[in-house]
């Protein structure tokens, strides 16, 4: 699924800007895995996800998703590679605030350019449905509560069935109470989707529900950047 | 979730910005459409009436007077002429139709003319009677469409008229008119006149003069008795062949105590020199609140998309391509502009609906208010594709967003 070889990328450290350089040497992933990547704020976890995502062009190596290079496509052809078969979970969950929730996941159906309206629409119910907020589709995000709003960042994530989903500390913002309620969602839909999921997050005591877990930490050097 | 609703949800999220912003392209187009109609159907009303008068005889004086005053009824006669000179042209092979128009009293500010039926004869257009006849004696009137609705004028409506051009002169109490007809409505100058025989305007200054005598309240002195018997205001003249205009105006003006001018000539001189450079200054400052408008939709999308930096980097993570992105931006562009072309042809036209009546009761002209002329498409279009140019460049900005960072900084 996932074939990250000598890929280098520098960045600066978020927060603290402190100039740091990734060196991986080698990162598989496999179809139906679940990885989580774990480290401490700031060591660019987030930045990895937006390689994997083809967001970051690291500055060598090579990045495949399900067989594709990502170095081989243009900025276009990463996008729409990126609609159509990776979701992506933010860490403050980024839904559009002007839009419903029935829009917010049929604008993430529209840009994975998959389904037809109707089919769209259909897969819309069902996942809200399936998260429990068909009820509240024409509700605003504003108006729903935290963990409502991470329910509908997972279901606009996987609206367009995804072979892979990115979550970024998808259980920073939650309380004891959402983290496991919101965790058993992506993992069930995941298992639905066949989709490969992989996570970065800080809190450790989640590793247990992952089938396995990376430590960014051995990538990390920190090093003078020229420019970046 | 198409573009369109994306713009339009957009464009609701800042309500006030977008309302001030279609407003302002509104205005200008709006003031655009206004100028344009009421030139443009200034520039036809005029015309079309010079279509039916090859030559108009009146008192020396101003030629244009003469012409606004006997075709228009906009001015005062510059004076009146003996009717020899009517006995003249009429035995002159070359006229086709000659009427006399005796313009000397007013209903209410609306002037009473004297003519004959060989005035409805030529002027096809618009002669037809709305209900009841035509004149056919003295004293017999019938009215046009506008002053009839003004007046609440009637068959069988006895009126009298004041004497002079303005209202408000001695009224001629002793002679009123029957109204025997209505005429239909043209969007002309015929709206706003009555028209009674030539006859009736002489017989009632006759009694007029002879119950002024009678009272003392004339001095008999002091009667301004035309020397060569009863006058007229004016003569319009139909040519068999209009080739002959100029001959013939050259041979009224050497031979007769008379002025001869060509009206299609004086209406040109009319719009060359006065109607349409008026309308090129008002068309120049239309454009300009255009410009002014399409500014402001730069900055209005400029700024908003300060706001949804977030929002646009969200789009592009969910697979939105640059294309895409600067798609969505144009089509904002282009509903903005949409609906301020859309709201400037309704601001245009409902202001001319509005004013329709001032100018029938003031110029004698009607504008077709609701008529689409093919320079407002041009130019809506123009206001649109402006619209749409301003859009680009906040368009390219959102293009060039860094997603990862905004998304990370965000």
């Amino acid at each position: 699924m996932i074939i990250c070889q000598r890929v280098k990328k520098d960045f600066l450290a978020r927060g603290t800007m402190t100039p740091l350089h990734w060196e991986i040497e080698e990162f598989n992933v496999a179809a139906g895995e679940s990885v989580l990547i774990t480290g401490p704020s700031g060591c660019g976890k987030t930045t990895l996800l937006n390689m994997l995502s083809g967001l970051l062009r690291p500055e060598s190596g090579s990045i495949s998703i399900q067989g594709v290079k990502l170095e081989t496509l243009d900025v276009a052809g990463l996008d729409i590679f990126r609609g159509g078969h990776i979701g992506m979970i933010f860490q403050s969950f980024q839904l559009l605030s002007a839009l419903t929730v029935a829009e917010n996941l049929l604008l993430g159906a529209r840009f994975g350019r998959k389904w037809n309206h109707h089919e769209a629409l259909e897969h819309m119910e069902m996942l809200l449905r399936e998260v429990g907020l068909w009820d509240r589709r024409s509700q605003r995000p504003g108006e729903l509560s935290i963990g409502e709003q991470q329910r509908v960042a997972i279901a606009r994530a996987l609206i367009n069935r995804p072979a892979l989903l990115l979550a970024d500390e998808p259980t920073a913002s939650l309380d004891a109470a959402n983290v496991t309620s919101v965790l058993d969602l992506i993992f069930k839909l995941c298992a639905e989707n066949d989709t490969t999921l992989v996570a970065v997050s800080h809190d450790t005591s989640i590793a247990n529900r992952f089938s396995r877990t990376a430590d960014a930490g051995r990538w990390m050097h920190s090093r003078e950047v020229s420019h970046v | 979730m198409s573009d369109l609703k994306l713009a339009f949800t957009y464009l609701r999220t800042h309500l006030l910005v977008t309302v001030l912003t279609v407003l302002s392209v509104a205005l200008g187009l709006g003031l655009a459409t206004i100028v344009l109609i009421l030139s443009t159907q200034t520039k036809d009303t005029l015309k079309q009436e010079t279509r039916y008068w090859d030559i108009v005889v009146g008192a020396k004086g101003s030629q244009l007077q003469l012409i606004l005053n006997s075709m228009y009824y906009l001015d005062a006669p510059n004076g009146n002429i003996s009717t020899d000179v009517w006995d003249h042209l009429r035995a002159n092979e070359g006229v086709g139709k000659i009427v006399p128009v005796s313009i000397g009293d007013n209903y209410y500010g609306a002037p009473i003319i004297g003519t004959t039926m060989d005035f409805f004869t030529v002027r096809q257009q618009g002669g037809a009677i709305a209900s009841g006849r035509m004149f056919d004696k003295t004293m017999e009137v019938v009215v046009g469409a506008e002053v009839a609705e003004r007046q609440h004028l009637t068959l069988g409506s006895q009126i009298v008229g004041s004497h002079g051009w303005a209202k408000g002169g001695d009224t001629h109490s002793e002679s009123p008119y029957t109204v025997v007809g209505i005429l239909q409505r043209t969007g002309a100058s015929m709206d706003r006149a009555l028209y009674a025989d030539y006859r009736s305007v002489w017989e009632v200054h006759a009694r007029h003069h002879a119950a002024g005598l009678a009272t003392g309240v004339v001095d008999p002195d002091e009667v301004d008795e035309p020397e060569h018997g009863p006058e007229i205001t004016a003569l319009l003249v139909q040519l068999k062949q209009e080739g002959r205009r100029y001959q013939l105006a050259d041979e009224i003006n050497k031979n007769e105590n008379a002025m001869a001018t060509i009206p299609v000539d004086q209406v040109d001189q009319l719009v060359k020199t006065f109607i349409s450079p008026l309308q090129g200054l008002l068309l120049l400052v239309a454009w300009l609140v255009v410009i002014v408008a399409a500014l402001s939709i730069l900055i209005s999308l400029y700024l908003s998309l300060h706001q949804r930096r977030r929002d646009l980097a969200v789009l592009r993570a969910l697979g939105a391509t640059r294309i895409d992105i600067f798609r969505m931006i144009i089509i904002e562009a282009a509903v903005l502009t949409a609906l301020g072309v859309l709201g400037g042809w309704l601001l245009g036209h409902g202001t001319v609906a509005l004013l329709s009546g001032y100018a029938m009761q003031k110029f004698g002209i009607a504008p077709h208010a609701w008529q689409l002329q093919a320079v407002e498409l041009y130019i809506g279009g123009s206001v649109w594709v402006l619209g749409i140019l301003a859009g680009i460049l906040p368009a390219v900005v959102a293009y060039r967003l860094p997603v990862a960072e905004t998304l990370i900084a965000e």
